[in-house]
């Protein structure tokens, strides 16, 4: 229980006299229907979300953000910190600091996190870990922007129970339309087993991966590349996912990824998302993981997704 | 060696926290509110305020009666996640001053939300406006020509397509219009 400590950590900071601005208080509620090959048909609440984010400023600006978010997942039989750090803004954004649990800034992660949505990136397959404990420094510079990181390379837990550190490096370039990034990953990496990934397991990566996200009119189109050494092989692959917006409130959505470690590895996923109202989404998609030319998964899936927002 | 970092919670405290959650949302009125990401508020920031030095966030919170003021000057209802808080950014110069404030809103077009950005002076003028994310067919809309009409604005304009802004009567035309209009009354109601 002593995670709970950090939320009442928080909250209690947020009555603090001095801090300017209120507490933002952010949530939502992911619940799937999924039919999976050779597992029975679920329906449950897949995952929520709290958020809190409180901004302290002084004269001149924003000085200190503290950011945490608890996540419960498959209908509240297991719950863990997202994320939580606190964050030292410097003048304009120039430089941050960065230190706690933080999402890591690797290839598209660092702006497209995929957690809560039907079709997935490539974490899994490219780095096994989405978020980790250590310090970041990161910034912009007008269209530029950088981020330096060093974690624990452990996921989910606190300490760095492989005593390895892992390192990050991206650089971008943000314009109106498009993004593009460069990023370097260096480290052993601690992969806990998951209900889904249910064996544990240690690697040494040495990856380097080129990620772009553009707009074209009724299309957002991101992509990533990536190259490198798992161990002691050669691995690479590739991800491409589009959105075409077929009406107002429907998008189609499709991805194509290919993952090679000695064989290649194919997952090929379309489906649609309808903005129902405001903050809530129903959305459907069909997904097929191919190996050794079979299909070894083949996974429908139906969510209502309801975010909340409130200011305390 | 087996290191536990997850919690397995019984089905009790499961519904608490089930039930927490819902209540918390309902009572407060702020279900399905928009929550609303503004991408690379840096980057803008500078391109309206060129000699921004750093930014301070601003937020409000909106009582049933300046919600119902903001609604009558602006002649239609808020949007969800509109009507309980409010926030936008003070620009600071080098010499620690305010140069000006910048608001976001989002307002749906004919194939998705669009992003509008806007800078206001400190004597509440429009001073830029701008496009961050949109999806539409038709792109008059996002043409320096059309958003540099806004320059200058204030609340008391009417700010509407046919009347002091000149654009065909297209539906992302009118969001932006109502969007401008609409951050224009926040900022004089709530800043």
């Amino acid at each position: 229980m002593n995670h709970y400590k950090w939320i009442l950590f928080v909250v209690a900071l947020s009555t603090y006299e001095l801090s300017a601005q209120s507490l933002q208080l952010s949530g939502g509620f992911d619940t799937r229907y999924r039919k999976t090959n050779g597992e029975p048909n679920t329906f449950e609440l897949h995952g929520a979300f709290l958020n809190m984010r409180k901004v302290f400023s002084d004269e001149l600006g924003d000085r200190l953000i503290l950011v945490t978010q608890y996540d419960f997942e498959d209908n509240f039989q297991e719950s863990h910190f997202y994320y939580t750090y606190a964050q030292l803004k410097g003048p304009l954004g120039k430089i941050n600091l960065r230190i706690g649990r933080y999402v890591l800034p690797f290839g598209l992660l660092k702006y497209y996190d995929t957690e809560r949505l039907l079709l997935q990136t490539m974490e899994k397959q490219t780095i096994d870990i989405k978020t980790d404990v250590g310090a970041q420094v990161f910034g912009y510079l007008d269209d530029l922007d950088y981020a330096f990181s060093v974690t624990n390379g452990v996921g989910l837990y606190w300490k760095d129970v492989d005593e390895n550190k892992l390192i990050i490096a991206r650089i971008g370039l943000n314009f109106d339309d498009n993004r593009f990034g460069l990023s370097y990953l260096n480290g052993r990496i601690f992969a806990p087993a998951t209900s889904e990934f249910p064996v544990e397991e240690y690697s040494y990566k040495r990856l380097i991966a080129f990620d772009l996200q553009q707009y074209v009119d009724l299309f957002t189109i991101r992509g990533e590349l990536t190259y490198g050494r798992v161990d002691a092989e050669n691995t690479g692959g590739g991800f491409a996912g589009i959105d075409y917006a077929l009406l107002p409130n429907l998008d189609a959505n499709f991805k194509y990824a290919l993952w090679n470690t000695g064989r290649n590895e194919h997952f090929i996923g379309a489906g649609l998302s309808y903005n129902i109202l405001t903050g809530a989404y129903f959305r459907f998609a069909d997904t097929f993981q191919i190996k050794n030319n079979k299909v070894i998964n083949n996974e429908i899936q139906l969510q209502i997704y309801i975010e909340f927002l409130n200011q305390l | 060696m087996k290191y536990n970092f997850r919690y397995t919670l019984n089905f009790s405290t499961s519904f608490r926290i089930i039930i927490s959650f819902i209540l918390f949302f309902s009572f407060t009125g702020k279900l399905f509110a928009d929550v609303c990401v503004w991408r690379n508020p840096e980057r803008t920031m500078v391109l309206i305020f060129p000699q921004a030095r750093d930014y301070k966030t601003l937020d409000r919170k909106i009582s049933n009666e300046r919600e119902a003021e903001i609604e009558k000057l602006l002649g239609k209802p808020l949007d969800p996640g509109e009507r309980e808080s409010w926030s936008h950014y003070e620009i600071v110069g080098s010499n620690g001053k305010a140069l000006g404030y910048i608001i976001a809103d989002a307002e749906k077009g004919e194939y998705g939300v669009i992003e509008v950005v806007m800078g206001i002076t400190p004597d509440g003028k429009v001073k830029q406006v701008y496009i961050q994310r949109e999806r539409e067919r038709e792109k008059e809309f996002k043409s320096k020509e059309f958003l540099n009409q806004f320059v200058g604005k204030t609340k008391d304009d009417p700010i509407q397509i046919g009347k002091d802004i000149k654009a065909g009567h297209s539906l992302p035309a009118e969001q932006v219009a109502l969007a401008v209009k609409k951050m224009l009354i926040m900022f004089y109601e709530l800043h």
